[in-house]
């Protein structure tokens, strides 16, 4: 019993001193580094570092020099085991035509090939999921609202709206 | 005496510190070697709205000099002259005509050879000549649309003119178009790609224009003068060096009343000049 609570303590001590010690701000600029490679780029108002993880208000997010969407707060969580990113008030370019109002992307170690989508805005309540194995993602319009712009790019089934993708 | 803190407390404490120490030390050597220490932004530009005014210098018709040889008067026929768009009101009456393959905006007063427009319906224009009254209809096949406005109260209903969106127009030195045109292209981004493609032109790490990769032959597009390897240098004097820029141009369009495109054809420069009608 004794080692066992001594492992788990081991265990406490060396998860919260990854996780404390995480140096998340510098992270999210190697993230972006990477992103730019895309042609990705992000200019953020202000980045509020925490234990857990970043807090960023007011992003612009810009594709090939050309503003594409605004981000009022995005929120990135990592607990190792588990890692969350939420957007609220993400409004594209009107060209696009979306605004979300609270967008969640969880990944799990629990389900370590597979990272759940989770949305709703002008286009609905929209549920779905990345598969890391077979390297696909789909995207289920379960309320579809407002999807006349994105529409050529969806597919329809039994269940309505959904778009599916390779990568 | 009593021991108020037990060694083997302060034998975990050191371990518990010493993990840590060693996390943090090689979060460090992580943070050193391979995380930046700035992120990637993207440059702010100064915005500047594109400066460009269409300025008629000479809005009075001045006479000939009488150096001049006087020109044989051949009178115009009220046949010649086709209707292609009415705007009518009570107080205003405004028509498109054609007239000689040649397009003209007219006033209420305003003159196309002898003939005087006073006045309008929902789908005629009425021109008076020497005292004499001549109803010109709209021509269906060429109309580029009528607006009118009934009694007080009543909204202006636009009919629904025959041409799918609108048209584009031959004018003295430009091209007109029509403002349903534009704004049906304004809305649609899907529907103008099928229609005409361009790829930015790079130059080194900036991008000098936009080369038009194809146009759909009988498309609108086409109609434009527009023609497959031209390079837009610049719309209304400003140079295009993003996507950006670009875009900016292509949403500012739906409210635009002239738009002059600089375009670069083989190693010849030219400009496109277009009025929205």
């Amino acid at each position: 019993m004794q080692m066992v609570k001594k492992t788990l303590l081991i265990f406490l001590v060396v998860w919260l001193g990854v996780v404390w010690f995480t140096p998340h701000r510098e992270l999210y600029y190697k993230v972006e580094t990477e992103l730019e490679k895309q042609g990705v780029r992000i200019n953020e108002a202000t980045i509020e570092e925490s234990i857990f993880g970043l807090e960023i208000h007011g992003a612009e997010i810009y594709f090939k020099d050309a503003r594409i969407a605004t981000v009022e707060e995005i929120d990135i969580r990592t607990l190792l085991f588990y890692q969350s990113l939420t957007l609220v008030g993400l409004e594209t370019d009107s060209l696009i035509g979306i605004n979300v109002d609270k967008a969640s992307v969880v990944h799990s170690l629990l389900s370590p090939l597979s990272v759940t989508l989770d949305g709703n805005g002008s286009m609905g309540v929209v549920t779905g999921a990345v598969d890391l194995s077979e390297q696909k993602v789909r995207l289920d319009f379960i309320e579809a609202k407002d999807i006349s712009k994105i529409r050529s790019q969806l597919k329809k089934d039994a269940q309505g709206w959904y778009y599916e993708n390779s990568f | 005496m009593k021991i108020v803190f037990k060694p083997q407390y302060f034998h975990w404490l050191l371990i518990v510190l010493g993990t840590l120490l060693g996390i943090k030390t090689v979060w460090f050597i992580v943070q050193v070697i391979w995380l930046p220490a700035a992120g990637v932004n993207q440059p702010e530009k100064v915005k500047s709205d594109p400066l460009y005014y269409r300025v008629k210098l000479t809005p009075n018709k001045a006479p000939a000099p009488a150096v001049k040889k006087p020109k044989p008067v051949v009178s115009t026929k009220i046949k010649d002259i086709q209707l292609i768009g009415v705007y009518h009101t009570e107080a205003v009456t405004v028509v498109t005509i054609l007239h000689k393959n040649q397009s003209q905006v007219l006033r209420r007063g305003e003159k196309v050879k002898e003939f005087t427009l006073t006045g309008g319906g929902h789908n005629y224009a009425i021109f008076t000549k020497g005292g004499k009254e001549y109803k010109v209809e709209l021509d269906e096949k060429k109309a580029i649309g009528a607006i009118t406005s009934g009694s007080r109260g009543k909204s202006a209903t636009v009919p629904v003119s025959k041409e799918k969106k609108g048209a584009i127009v031959d004018g003295d030195g430009y091209k007109l178009i029509d403002r349903s045109l534009v704004n049906h292209y304004s809305k649609n981004l899907q529907e103008m790609g099928k229609n005409i493609g361009a790829v930015p032109v790079k130059k080194g790490n900036s991008i000098d224009g936009f080369r038009i990769t194809y146009i759909r032959k009988k498309s609108d597009f086409a109609k434009l003068g527009l023609k497959r390897g031209d390079i837009i240098k610049a719309a209304n004097g400003q140079e295009l060096k993003s996507l950006d820029e670009a875009m900016a141009i292509y949403k500012q369009v739906d409210v635009m009343e002239n738009l002059s495109l600089t375009i670069q054809r083989g190693n010849e420069e030219m400009e496109l000049e277009y009025e929205v009608n």
